[in-house]
């Protein structure tokens, strides 16, 4: 822009902005100070523009209700929000009970009956050593220290080796039907199988959906730990909805084995008394798989 | 970090542009939310141009949803100096483009400079007095 050329109408109202602002250079203010004093209606735009602004300016100063100011100040949460809008602190005292002792009767429902109870127990289970069962007969017999066994009179206990402390007794189960096969002759009741010397692990395996590579990967998890089959049927035998494992498994692999069932679904195993024992640092377990139920 | 002028600032911004104390307030507070969370070590100056841009942001959220300025000044409890030029500015609400009235808030109302608005909205300074020139067009048009 030269000094010399005159300022359109156009151009000086578009200036007003720069110009009230005092942010033009003093060749456009002469300008427009000129171009304002020959031209009346841009120095009635410029009037009224003033005029709005000075409008707008008389607002400078407005102030918010202090409490407005107050609540901003504060620390605002969802929750802590939510319990003020309530206004729990007016609440009758016999009102706040009752909603307390419903909040604390549904926490304990929910968690009696969600909290994984069995997969705890199992774990302090694992935890523990095991109390030996049968020892060696030179040695006096100790009590079981396991609420559930019922004790076995002395004489009628089978006598191991070298039964240790972590020594698992499985058995076989009849009802099975199953020979024994060389995981499971370790030690055999030497009077009558009904005495409940051994153990064995029961439960099952729920998963969301049973297929083939459901079962071929369990199956594939019980060989690669070093388990081996017992019982006639193979690992993975269709017993009507389910699938059907029984075998022996080296007891040092049980968590292991426990772990990785546990990516795949629900496990629950449970030890029970049997009559039949197998040798010492192996376990046997009859398991199904299952869909779970919805 | 926050001080009284800051709170003041922002209650106003809204206040002015919605009319309307509920979503003021609502709006006020998630702008000064986000300044502190997003801006924790922000000092000085700092402050003003991180205020200026969130309450920006939050401005165009309540746009988005519709939440046109409204104007009830029956239900204000604010003071305002100058009653009458509170009427032309909700006079002028109902027919500015929202851009234009928040520029004047930010640069008549709030005091804040061209050259802070620009640099905190990352527009260029021209803008901003373009809408300004429009601004006040506008609002030369009403009653005022």
């Amino acid at each position: 822009m030269t000094a010399d050329l005159e300022l359109s109408c156009f151009f000086v109202r578009e200036l007003f902005p720069l110009k009230s602002e005092g942010t033009l250079d003093s060749v456009r203010k002469k300008k427009i100070e000129s171009h304002l004093a020959t031209c009346k209606e841009c120095k009635s735009y410029y009037d009224r523009l003033e005029k709005a602004r000075a409008t707008i300016l008389a607002l400078v100063g407005t102030k918010p209700v202090p409490a407005m100011v107050d609540y901003l100040k504060v620390e605002h949460h969802f929750w802590i929000d939510s319990i003020r809008r309530l206004g729990w602190k007016s609440w009758p005292p016999t009102l706040k009970w009752a909603v307390e002792f419903s909040l604390v009767t549904v926490g304990l429902i929910l968690t009696v009956h969600y909290f994984p109870w069995l997969s705890l127990a199992r774990t302090v289970q694992n935890m523990r050593p095991e109390a030996p069962l049968v020892v060696v007969a030179s040695t006096p017999v100790p009590e079981p220290e396991v609420a559930e066994v019922t004790p076995v009179p002395t004489a009628a206990l089978v006598t191991v080796a070298a039964a240790t402390p972590t020594t698992q007794v499985v058995a076989a189960n009849p009802k099975d039907n199953e020979d024994e096969n060389s995981q499971t002759a370790g030690v055999v009741p030497n009077e009558n199988d009904q005495r409940m010397a051994g153990f064995v692990w029961r439960g099952s395996l729920k998963v969301e959906e049973l297929t083939d590579d459901v079962a071929e990967r369990v199956r594939k998890v019980i060989i690669d730990l070093g388990g081996t089959k017992a019982g006639q049927v193979e690992l993975g035998y269709h017993q009507g909805q389910q699938r059907y494992y029984h075998f022996i498994l080296p007891e040092e692999n049980y968590e292991k084995f426990l772990s990785v069932l546990n990516e795949e679904g629900i496990v629950q195993l449970t030890k029970e008394r049997h009559p039949r024992v197998i040798r010492s640092g192996h376990m046997r377990i009859i398991m199904t798989v299952e869909e779970a139920k919805e | 970090m926050f001080t009284e002028v800051h709170y003041e600032a922002v209650l106003n911004y809204f206040y002015f542009l919605l009319m309307d104390e509920g979503p003021s307030l609502h709006s006020a507070l998630r702008a000064v939310q986000a300044v502190q969370k997003k801006h924790k070590a922000t000092q000085g100056k700092e402050i003003d141009l991180a205020l200026i841009r969130e309450m920006s942001l939050v401005f165009q959220k309540v746009l988005k949803k519709n939440q046109t300025p409204k104007g009830n000044p029956a239900k204000s409890d604010w003071k305002a100096p100058n009653s009458d030029a509170l009427g032309s500015w909700k006079d002028y609400l109902r027919r500015s483009e929202p851009e234009s009235a928040e520029a004047l808030v930010l640069r008549y109302i709030l005091n804040y400079s061209v050259k802070d608005i620009s640099k905190a909205l990352s527009l260029p300074e021209g803008t901003i007095h373009f809408r300004l020139g429009r601004g006040l067009e506008t609002f030369r048009g009403g009653k005022s």
